[in-house]
């Protein structure tokens, strides 16, 4: 619907326009009416393959990963983070726009409050839910990061591979660029479950499903109350370093 | 476009009197709303189509993971990861019914993930149920392109 001139009657109040006026006499109405705003951005349909596109990239390093089973395990698990870490860069770029609000917002403090208070929580439930599946279900759990932990590797490295990365990189990819595109289809409550349950999926491990479940929706939570990436980069980066500290002092 | 009853001036959507004669399009606004909430109710139709595959997938992962269980072709671990699945997808085939578009994208995700997964650790498994792994996707991708259509006929037409 582009320009069109007015014609004889006002379309808001059905009085007949006075000759000339630049206005309506009777409702005020202006007379030329504007242009319809042009959209910017992405099409909610592009915005959400896209945002689906970075998760399948994502879970596509991971299962190759898998196959070059031959190479160095730590060897891998570094590739991982440098190619996960430039693909939602890469991502993060192309969609700046919605990125730049929340970035500029600090959100308000009591959000701040509430993740840091709820990282006590998180671990628990994180250690609840690790040790059933090893007790209750009888797996034989092999745990990555005491794999790490094990190989020998620094407590600042393992601070920086383990919370500061994936604290940052997930949550700019999750509360950031997939909530984003997914509220602009589906209302703010389900994108916060579509968008916890992309961050569960792609962790691979179905059986601490439910802590990280607990995870992404507070920080989606978060995120959307706060209107700021920060609280639940905060309480992603807490959980994660209080976790690696636990495990590296042996007492997890 | 709102029509005028009296001079079939077409008028946009968002006036309330006919700029041609003057006449209320208040009837006509009424008629065009009714007709626009039955078509987004038919569209509605088509996302909700997904249902059907979700619970068809969810039947079939409590099933296999109560008979795969029984014969000993997975071990507890197994078990208890397929009926995991087994119970997301019959919790995104209830919630289909109050948001079709979110439980689709779900749904569509969560399988292609384990259906990639299994491949990958085990790739003699692409084969099995291929015509229903594919049937599914294209079920999904199908509802989700329908969602977002109705979600934009809605903006557009300014429904709740």
């Amino acid at each position: 619907m582009g320009y069109r001139e007015p014609l004889s009657f006002c379309g808001e109040c059905g009085t007949a326009w006075t000759q000339g006026a630049s206005a309506c006499g009777s409702c005020g109405k202006p007379r030329v009416r504007a242009t319809q705003v042009v959209k910017t951005g992405m099409s909610s349909g592009a915005g959400l393959v896209s945002a689906l596109a970075l998760y399948f990239v994502l879970l596509g390093t991971l299962l190759a990963s898998y196959l070059l089973d031959t190479a160095d395990f730590f060897d891998v698990l570094d590739s991982i983070l440098i190619v996960d870490t430039i693909v939602v860069l890469i991502w993060a770029f192309v969609h700046r726009a919605d990125l730049v609000g929340p970035l500029r917002t600090l959100g308000e403090l009591r959000y701040w409050g509430i993740a840091v208070a709820a990282v006590p929580v998180t671990v628990a439930i994180a250690y609840a839910n690790l040790w059933a599946a090893v007790h209750v279900v009888g797996t034989t759990n092999v745990d990555v990061l005491q794999l790490c932990i094990n190989a020998g590797y620094s407590l600042p490295f393992l601070l920086l591979t383990w919370s500061l990365q994936p604290a940052v990189i997930e949550e700019l990819a999750f509360r950031g660029i997939v909530f984003e595109r997914l509220s602009a289809v589906v209302e703010p409550r389900a994108a916060i479950i579509v968008a916890a349950i992309a961050f569960t999926t792609l962790h691979m491990a179905v059986l601490s499903a439910v802590f990280l479940m607990c995870l992404g929706l507070l920080a989606g939570w978060l995120r959307w109350k706060s209107g700021s990436m920060y609280p639940s980069i905060a309480l992603h980066l807490l959980h994660n370093a209080v976790v690696v500290v636990l495990m590296w002092t042996g007492v997890w | 476009m709102l029509t005028c009853s009296q001079c079939l001036h077409a008028n946009a959507r968002t006036l309330k009197f006919c700029e041609n004669c003057g006449g209320s399009l208040a009837d006509v606004a009424a008629a065009e709303r009714v007709a626009d909430e039955s078509e987004a109710e038919f569209m509605l139709l088509e996302v909700k189509k997904a249902k059907g595959a979700i619970g068809l997938v969810a039947i079939l992962q409590i099933v296999f993971a109560v008979i795969w269980t029984l014969t000993d072709v997975v071990d507890t671990t197994g078990m208890v990861v397929m009926l995991g699945l087994g119970g997301a997808f019959a919790g995104l085939w209830a919630w289909c019914r109050s948001n079709p578009l979110a439980a689709s994208i779900v749904a569509l995700l969560l399988f292609a993930t384990m259906h990639l997964a299994d491949a990958i650790v085990d790739p003699s498994t692409i084969k099995n149920g291929i015509i229903l792994k594919i049937f599914v996707v294209v079920v999904l991708v199908k509802a989700i392109s329908a969602g977002l259509k109705h979600r934009e006929f809605v903006r557009e037409r300014g429904m709740a």
